[in-house]
């Protein structure tokens, strides 16, 4: 191109209106939309704004603070314990593991019943391992009552219980079926 | 219409019979149901003068096949519900081993048992005898222990979710004597010794319950320290109310 050649006014309009036609490429136009929309805006800071960010901080304190003093017992029946140091006492929760405790206990001294009436209804069960059960389980005095209560001939097995006076157990059952 | 009470009438019948049927089918599929009477029958039939001497045989010879097969029936079931209470239960993996031995050993017990049924449609009446003299001595020898174990480690199993219970207890009651403005009464504090103290004696038991159960002894003692461990857990509770009620007291409201 000569660079002497200066273009018309009409040339330049030409050109000019061509680019109107000129257009951006789709992925750079999504890529800085993207770039745009992440940038960080510039608030325009104003007396309401301020106001409404200061009585946001304050609620969020404010409940917080109450949560706090909920949490250290201010409106329960101490002035110096939480609800979670009292939980270590509530007595519902002591019930339950208390009990939950004799009911093993109970367990453990049917067990020892059974043992001990399997033996006692075997004759010749002297010297085995019935016998060994009875003599060495030695059941605290709350073991004692319904060892001693318990009826002759009242469970069908060992360890499943007791059952009619007219059942047999299992042993008994095998002794009656030797003779 | 005719055909809706058709239906009906049949539908009410069949209920009927089901219903009138199931306690009957029950009492007799039940082997466990092993009555005293059942085995008076055999000295009935052999007190029976109306019966020949064969026909005396062969109605004692069914009466003692029934009864044996019921036995150990019942003796096997009995065995298979100890084993599914021992593989139900979710243990330290340290127990596991102890677990799977005893579930085997249960296995065998069980195999024997089965054995034994196989014997007894062909049996005569000293045959079904010697079954049951068998089956009484392998019960008496091997699994009596086998089921006492078993039953032990059990119920030790269970209650060491108790012993974590107890622990925790005893240190929230712990943090709770110290923060009170009477922590130094005289009185909180002996019941949260002899808290600590009765805990520690449960769970020595304990201990020595487990020892027991890993290192098989003979006399077998599991139980009775199962026994004593228990019986110190709920002295330790029993001391855990006396400081609840102490603190519920002197607490300032």
């Amino acid at each position: 191109m000569n660079p002497d050649y200066r273009p018309t006014t009409m040339e330049i309009q030409d050109i000019l209106k061509q680019f109107k036609n000129i257009q951006p490429d789709p992925t750079y136009t999504e890529f800085s939309r993207r770039a745009v929309l992440a940038s960080a805006q510039l608030e325009q800071l104003s007396l309401r704004r301020i106001l409404a960010r200061v009585m946001e901080t304050a609620g969020s304190v404010a409940l917080v603070g109450l949560l706090i003093f909920a949490i250290m017992g201010g409106f329960s029946g101490s002035r110096y314990l939480s609800p979670v140091q009292f939980s270590g006492i509530d007595p519902a929760a002591l019930h339950a593991e208390a009990q939950a405790i004799d009911m093993q206990i109970n367990l453990a001294n049917l067990t020892y019943t059974e043992s001990t009436r399997v033996a006692e209804s075997t004759p010749h069960a002297s010297g085995s391992p019935f016998a060994r059960a009875t003599t060495t389980a030695s059941a605290p005095p709350a073991a004692a009552a319904p060892a001693a209560a318990a009826p002759e001939n009242t469970a069908t097995s060992t360890g499943t219980g007791n059952a009619p006076s007219s059942s047999v157990s299992i042993n008994e059952a095998l002794q009656k079926l030797t003779q | 219409m005719k055909k809706l009470l058709v239906l009906f009438s049949f539908s009410l019948l069949a209920g009927g019979y089901f219903l009138a049927a199931l306690p009957a089918h029950a009492a007799t599929a039940d082997p466990c149901a092993l009555q005293v009477s059942d085995f008076n029958k055999i000295q009935q039939v052999k007190n029976d003068a109306t019966l020949s001497y064969a026909d005396e045989l062969k109605a004692e010879l069914t009466l003692r096949r029934e009864l044996l097969t019921n036995t150990i029936l019942c003796a096997k079931a009995d065995a298979q519900t100890l084993k599914d209470n021992l593989s139900g239960l979710t243990i330290d993996p340290a127990f596991q081993n102890l677990q799977l031995q005893m579930a085997e050993n249960l296995d065998t017990t069980i195999n024997f048992y089965g054995l034994q049924l196989d014997k007894v449609p062909t049996a005569g009446i000293n045959a079904t005898q010697a079954i049951a003299k068998d089956v009484l001595a392998w019960r008496e020898s091997n699994y009596a222990p086998l089921a006492e174990s078993v039953s032990d480690f059990i119920l030790w199993s269970q209650n060491q979710s108790l012993f974590s219970a107890a622990d925790n207890r005893l240190q929230q009651i712990d943090a709770l004597a110290k923060s009170v403005p009477f922590s130094d009464n005289t009185e909180l504090q002996n019941d949260l010794q002899a808290a600590s103290a009765s805990l520690k004696n449960a769970e020595d038991a304990n201990d020595a319950a487990k020892n027991s159960l890993v290192h098989l002894t003979y006399p077998d003692p599991t139980l009775n320290y199962i026994q004593t461990s228990l019986s110190a857990l709920s002295d330790t509770y029993q001391h855990f109310f006396d400081i609840a009620s102490l603190v519920q007291t002197l607490l300032p409201h």
